[in-house]
């Protein structure tokens, strides 16, 4: 077991220095000229080659990404302003500190993401539970119906109907603002409820889909037929031997579901105006922000891949088919 | 013959299908007594999986069932779904074909055993847990202590079957049903398995349905035989006098079908 997650460890760090070095080809290489971008309107010769010294732009592009890798785990200087670790540079919007400015984002995107994956799994799995077990039913065929409906839905439309509805029309719940948990409980909640929903409602509309056809397969296994057989209580059999089976697939799929939402849902928080990871991606790609575009496709990445390896690693754990194999 | 554990008396059972309803079991009758081995033979689809379900009400939804099915005189058909849970697996127990696919693949051996004995028994885990160590051990798992906490895909396909024997006899059950329990084992293996059935029958007292469709076996095994065909039960009686002298043309079309050491063979054959 040991040998399996360090050699997974492994694989991830290869994976995120892959993803490093694309990125950057990608963003410095390709996009028009950093220095050009810094200098703005009134700019002279001097000036760019001034700044191209400071970025260290005129230096090989090995030596360049290396640099910027350094930076990453022991700081850079940047002519006389030292970046201290964990440096990924600076706005050439802003000015600002790359790493202050995910890290003043970062709760916003995650209270987005937990709020929603709550919502969702909750609704999503109770919906496809009992629709399983009423299959056929009016009930299951209007959920499924309205999943089905749900899924097609785009969620900036969704956004935009709820906003105009509750905020605008009959001004139940205020603009989206992002307050802090601790300065207003309620107007927090009030402010975050729109966008977990707007989020929630493909997914949950999709895990509602998937836990009924998982479900519905797993009372028709031979061994959930042999719980029957044993004369067990209802609630034991629907536990144990249907609950269990058809969910644990279902765990793959929210972690990686959940992990990409980490790192920013753009739509979502563009449209409400929240100030999360998404946003800032949205915003830093419009004004070709390179530093921001490179490290929120880092830090997106860096979630994706984690939450594979958690996946991986909680699967060993519920399923001992996995278990015994891995070991 | 001893007195009569297990009587089935015009027992329909009645699918629906997308071309309206369909009767898979026509007016079958039989009688198991203690310590009485009644085989039932048959061809895929001759209902002798129906019958069997119907007796524990395990049939699949829509199904319709009429007759009578009778344990020790108590009137089963009918019963409610609670009800007849204190028969499942406690006064009736079922041994399926698949042992690999009837074990649940997500928990120990152990503790599927565990809880159907706490089910009909209550008791602790702990003594739950010696229970079903004590059942491994009677069918013949080695190392039983150790092996309880093991998962089914750890076992080769004897020991699972073992396993789901030592399950379905944990309650000490008046009746067993075993359907097609030795079809997914290879030759050996499936005469350990009925050399098991058969000692543990003896020591037990458990009366048993064996459902096969392979003659050979119900000859070994069977002192009485049901020969169903297509829903109907088109012979029924000793095994001695369906095997020597079959009334129905079915059950001799059956014991023809079974290769015999002194057949004839064909001599391209025999040269290859």
């Amino acid at each position: 077991m040991t040998r399996y997650v360090l050699g997974r460890v492994v694989g991830v760090v290869f994976i995120l220095l892959a993803v490093c070095l694309f990125t950057y080809l990608i963003f410095f290489k390709l996009s028009p000229d950093p220095a050009v971008m810094i200098c703005g309107k009134t700019c002279t010769p001097e000036r760019i080659d001034s700044i191209r010294d400071v970025l260290g732009l005129n230096q090989p592009i090995l030596t360049q990404f290396w640099e910027f890798l350094k930076g990453i785990f022991v700081g850079r200087d940047y002519g006389s302003v030292h970046c201290s670790a964990p440096c990924l540079g600076y706005s050439f919007q802003t000015n600002e500190s790359v790493w202050t400015m995910i890290t003043a984002r970062l709760p916003v995107s995650i209270t987005v993401a937990v709020g929603a994956a709550v919502l969702w799994l909750l609704a999503g799995v109770i919906g496809g539970l009992i629709s399983a077990i009423k299959q056929g039913t009016w009930w299951d065929r209007t959920a499924m119906g309205l999943a089905l409906g749900g899924v097609s839905v785009p969620n900036y439309v969704l956004a935009l109907v709820l906003q105009f509805v509750l905020v605008v029309k009959l001004q139940v719940l205020p603009f989206p603002s992002a307050p802090a948990f601790a300065d207003n409980p309620m107007l927090w909640f009030e402010s975050y409820i729109m966008p977990w929903t707007v989020l929630a409602v493909g997914y949950a509309c999709l895990y509602a889909r998937l836990t009924r056809a998982n479900v519905i397969d797993t009372l028709g296994e031979n061994y959930f037929r042999t719980a029957r057989a044993k004369g067990l209580s209802r609630v034991l059999i629907m536990r144990r031997h249907a609950l269990r089976p058809a969910l644990t697939p279902i765990t793959t799929i929210f972690g990686m579901d959940f992990a990409g939402l980490l790192g920013g849902a753009l739509i979502t928080e563009t449209v409400f105006g929240l100030n999360g990871i998404g946003k800032m991606a949205a915003d830093s790609i419009a004004k070709n922000d390179q530093p921001v575009i490179m490290a929120v496709t880092l830090l997106a990445a860096f979630f994706v891949v984690i939450g594979n390896v958690v996946v991986d690693l909680v699967y060993t754990a519920l399923d001992p088919r996995v278990r015994v194999t891995s070991t | 013959m001893t007195d009569d554990l297990f009587v089935v008396e015009d027992l329909t059972v009645t699918l629906p299908t997308g071309r309206g309803p369909v009767d898979v079991v026509k007016n079958v009758s039989f009688t198991v007594g203690r310590d009485d081995t009644l085989g039932i033979v048959g061809e895929s689809g001759s209902g002798k999986s129906m019958t069997a379900l119907a007796v524990l009400g395990l049939l699949p939804r829509g199904a319709q069932t009429t007759g009578s099915i009778r344990l020790d005189g108590a009137e089963l058909l009918g019963q409610s779904d609670r009800e007849l849970r204190s028969v499942r697996g406690n006064l009736i127990s079922m041994v399926f074909q698949d042992p690999l696919s009837s074990l649940n693949p997500y928990y120990t051996v152990g503790l599927q055993i565990e809880e159907m004995y706490r089910a009909h028994r209550g008791g602790s885990r702990r003594a739950a847990h010696r229970v079903a160590i004590e059942a491994l051990e009677r069918v013949g798992i080695p190392d039983p202590g150790r092996r309880v906490d093991h998962y089914p895909h750890q076992f080769s396909g004897g020991q699972r079957q073992r396993i789901m024997i030592a399950m379905a006899l944990c309650c000490s059950p008046s009746l067993l049903i075993a359907d097609e329990p030795t079809t997914a084992l290879d030759v050996t293996v499936q005469a350990q398995i009925l050399e098991l059935l058969a000692e543990l029958q003896s020591t037990t007292g458990t009366g048993m349905i064996f459902i096969t469709h392979d003659l050979a076996v119900i000859s070994s095994i069977a002192q009485r035989v049901l020969v169903m065909c297509e829903g109907d039960a088109v012979e029924y009686g000793t095994a001695e006098q369906v095997f020597s002298d079959p009334r129905h043309d079915y059950t001799r079309t059956l014991l023809d079908a079974v290769p015999r050491i002194d057949d004839e063979v064909p001599s391209e054959s025999r040269a290859g």
